[in-house]
């Protein structure tokens, strides 16, 4: 049996909007059922640390994981204001095994490392897939995962996004147990008789000729075809709005038109943000730039982005083959988010459209989406759509 | 099918030149281990003479070949300095030949097949033939040379016709034959490379115009694109702004409305209590106005309350909650509620349900009754008195509903079709037939059906009456 509820708090006050949302999710279990699980996705605008005692606090037996966000998504759709939505989810067939990482600043390899030594300790190496909550702008989020990675193996599935603080790109807040940590990675180990999917995808189109990287550095992209990398954003955007790109910590522009990475191992393009432009025109990103990748400036529309979520869902549903979901997580991306722009709600229903209404959804806007494929280079994503079903 | 190919030619030369610094030595190296001496002359000198001339020409050929190269040259030049080449190549072997005793009994005629495949090369059929016979020739002129016919011949004496001179007379009639045969195929085999060479030309050159063309169309396609970016940068600006302002109009449409509603609550109590008589009697010709006045307030609140609607709708504050209902159940208690204005007009409400019951719809109860009330309250409002007003549901495949109103009431005009669902519109035969009503209504029924994940729409004829139709998903 796998039972699970979202709640939504939206009271001005933190520790109050936290339990107004925990006691909603508490109420759609039933009292007999002891809740295992709680997934948490606040704004920022609230105190993280009294948001998540609000939650913890109301259900303190239960394992508790989640991020801030860039907006809250749950069953009653998207959030228009300051919000924090919980999913509670109870379960006798499975188990839930916690595990935190630290320091990413540091040493963001060592902090997967830490997280995935953790997991593999308390759960005796019984963990089969997990789902994670990353800090990607004190530290690369590739390296962090590649620390998980490289300990659970290439083949473990590992879900999850990077937490936001609502476009400020400054800090963000990784929640764990009855706290809430900075520059961190949080996440579930899952075991037990269960089956759990995710599938993303970003419905982005290439435009314009492709551009070699020339010189890159880590997360920094200095120089593309020679030229400084943001002169890929002032060729097509103009001298007018090519300004913009600089205002604030915030390149908004570039996240609009997010970079597609063209793999060189077969023809998926990988989306990157820019977090950081410098007025020399390097670009900081939240993964690596490979030097030699070829690199395109990507576009969609409403109509496109909405196929794309339709894809995502009816190929969640496949691969459930037939199972009824009991717990959906969408983590969507901030560049889908603006693209879509006052559609984001159609986004949503659609969502629940093919699910079917009643399944409990959960989901935040975040800064990159984590979806690891045996095939593929990197399991950081940015500008995608990850959706996660949890089925019996 | 003939080809300037003056590079590959002239590449051509370049490798026999270089070629030739070897095999003319080891011709000389084969001539001096094979050599037999003549009477008069050493055979080493004539060898050592030759081969000195062979290099002194191949460093002539070499300068000329860089001159060439660095200079335009012309393909006539180019075969006069091949001509050369083989002529100088013919002359170098005859003479190894004539060294070395002679026709086939050692191993200097074998040189010639270098001129002859060299001319495939650079001179194709016809030159190979030509190569082929002189070789031959010289084949047979070195046997009488060594033979010394010739020496008889110019001394006046009848040559001696031997049975070696016979033999070796043969065995160059077959070399001879070989040239030729060697001539003849290498040169069709050098006229078909050639024939490949220049399909290979054609679509090489052709390839190249359609490389040129996908670079040429690359950058214009990139131009596009910038253009595309900066359009839609622009648009979506401009949209950014336009939300910005339609928020702000509709916080203006929320306060206003919201102010107007308790001054609005207050005008309706205050009539109701005067025309209910309350605070004293009034006259007939007062009731009258006053009842006018209430119904006018009343039309005000109806309209506030469609505008705040449409406005909660809009930004998306409205929550939904969808529940499985029995979707015939609000069909019908909604006939119901709306009878007595049908009775009232004389307007006949037909009811058309399916034979089985339906299977159950998730939809918000609420909100749908909002939408069944639009449509079944415009049918019967618009339909002319004892006109008909027919209401169905029914499956539509496996997993959606359709519901259906259809009236015989004033319809649409047509040139306003595609406008009936904005908001604060109304057709202008609507608003001559019925003073009542905001504009509101379809598009609220139309927000709520689709964020049901369904679709409405309409067949209308003028005068002749409509047909709402809504597909819902069962789900």
């Amino acid at each position: 049996m796998i039972i699970s509820s979202v709640g939504v708090g939206t009271d001005k006050d933190s520790y109050k909007a936290g339990r107004e949302a925990c006691t909603q999710a508490m109420s759609g279990i039933p009292a007999d059922q002891k809740i295992n699980l709680l997934i948490v996705f606040g704004s920022t605008s609230y105190d993280q640390d009294r948001l998540v005692a609000g939650v913890s606090e109301t259900i303190p037996d239960a394992l508790l994981i989640g991020c801030s966000s860039a907006g809250e998504i749950s069953s009653q759709g998207f959030s228009t204001e300051k919000s924090v939505v919980v999913m509670a989810i109870a379960t006798d067939q499975m188990r839930f095994w916690g595990s935190m990482g630290n320091h990413i600043l540091w040493n963001p390899q060592q902090a997967g490392d830490d997280y995935a030594n953790t997991l593999q300790y308390e759960s005796h190496g019984y963990v089969t897939s997990s789902l994670v909550f990353v800090d990607v702008l004190s530290g690369g989020g590739d390296k962090t995962l590649l620390g998980v990675t490289t300990k659970l193996g290439d083949d473990f599935p590992l879900f999850g996004g990077a937490a936001t603080d609502d476009l400020l790109f400054f800090e963000t807040y990784q929640y764990y147990q009855g706290k809430a940590y900075k520059g961190s990675i949080v996440g579930v180990g899952i075991s037990g008789d269960y089956l759990a999917v995710g599938v993303s995808g970003h419905g982005f189109l290439p435009i314009g000729m492709s551009r070699k990287v020339t010189k890159s550095e880590g997360t920094t992209l200095f120089e593309l075809d020679e030229k400084p990398a943001s002169s890929i954003y002032k060729d097509y955007l103009g001298e007018e709005y090519s300004g913009q790109l600089h205002d604030g910590l915030l390149p908004s522009l570039a996240i609009s038109y997010p970079l597609g990475i063209y793999s060189q191992q077969n023809n998926n393009v990988v989306l990157r943000n820019p977090i950081f432009v410098d007025q020399k025109g390097s670009m900081t990103f939240t993964a690596e730039i490979p030097p030699g990748s070829e690199i395109r400036l990507m576009i969609s529309d409403i109509e496109q982005g909405l196929e794309t979520t339709k894809t995502i869902a009816e190929e969640v549903l496949a691969k459930l083959g037939g199972r009824q979901p009991k717990a959906v997580v969408v983590i969507n991306s901030i560049s889908r988010k603006k693209m879509l722009g006052p559609h984001v709600d159609e986004e949503i229903e659609l969502i629940q459209r093919i699910f079917g209404r009643d399944v409990p959804l959960i989901g935040f806007y975040s800064y990159a989406q984590i979806d690891k494929q045996p095939s593929e280079e990197t399991p950081l994503h940015n500008g995608s759509l990850l959706i996660w079903a949890l089925a019996e | 099918m003939k080809i300037e190919n003056s590079e590959t030619k002239l590449a051509s030369a370049g490798w026999i030149v270089d070629a030739r610094w070897y095999y003319a030595l080891l011709a000389y190296v084969l001539g001096l281990i094979t050599r037999i001496d003549f009477v008069h002359v050493n055979a080493l000198v004539i060898l050592t003479g030759a081969l000195a001339v062979v290099m002194a020409c191949n460093v002539f050929f070499t300068l000329t070949l860089r001159r060439l190269r660095e200079a335009d040259f012309t393909a006539r030049q180019l075969n006069i300095l091949n001509a050369a080449q083989i002529t100088l190549d013919l002359v170098f072997f005859f003479l190894v030949l004539v060294v070395t005793g002679g026709g086939l009994a050692n191993v200097g005629h074998s040189f010639f097949f270098l001129p002859i495949f060299v001319s495939m090369i650079i001179f194709g059929f016809r030159g190979a033939l030509v190569v082929a016979a002189t070789s031959g020739l010289l084949v047979f002129i070195s046997i009488f040379s060594t033979q010394v016919i010739i020496e008889q011949i110019f001394s006046g004496q009848i040559p001696k016709i031997t049975p070696e001179l016979s033999s070796a007379v043969a065995q160059s009639g077959i070399i001879f034959m070989i040239y030729l045969i060697t001539g003849f195929f290498g040169g069709h085999i050098s006229r078909l490379i050639k024939i490949r060479d220049v399909h290979m030309h054609d679509q090489i050159a052709r390839e190249a115009e359609h490389v040129d063309r996908l670079e040429f169309l690359s950058k214009e396609f990139d131009k596009s694109a910038k253009l595309l970016v900066r359009r839609d940068i622009e648009l979506t600006s401009v949209n950014e702004k336009l939300t910005q302002l339609d928020k702000m109009k509709s916080e203006i449409i929320s306060i206003v409305a919201h102010q107007l509603r308790t001054p609005l609550a207050a005008i309706k109590w205050t009539l109701k209590m005067l025309i209910d008589k309350d605070v004293g009697t009034i006259n007939k010709e007062q009731e009258e106005l006053l009842l006018k006045g209430f119904e006018s307030n009343e039309r005000m609140i109806l309209l506030i309350n469609d505008m705040l609607a449409a406005d909660r709708l809009e930004s998306g504050r409205i929550k939904y909650t969808f529940v499985p209902v029995q979707f015939e159940d609000l069909v019908q208690s909604m006939i119901r509620s709306l009878l007595t204005l049908a009775t009232k007009k004389s307007i006949h409400v037909e009811l058309v349900m399916p034979k089985n019951v339906l299977p159950k719809i998730k939809v918000d109860p609420d909100k749908m009754n909002d939408v069944l009330q639009n449509l079944i309250d415009n049918a019967i409002k618009y339909t002319p008195e004892k006109g008909s007003v027919v209401v169905g549901v029914a499956m539509e495949g496996e997993n959606e509903l359709h519901f259906w109103v259809t009236d015989s009431g004033i319809g649409i005009p047509e040139i306003e079709h595609d406008k009936i669902f904005s908001r604060f519109f109304r057709a202008n035969n609507a608003i001559r037939s019925a003073t009542e009503g905001s504009g509101l209504g379809l598009f609220i029924a139309q927000s709520i059906v689709k964020r049901h994940g369904g679709k409405l729409w309409f067949e209308s004829a003028l005068d002749k009456g409509s047909t709402f139709h809504i597909l819902l998903p069962l789900t």
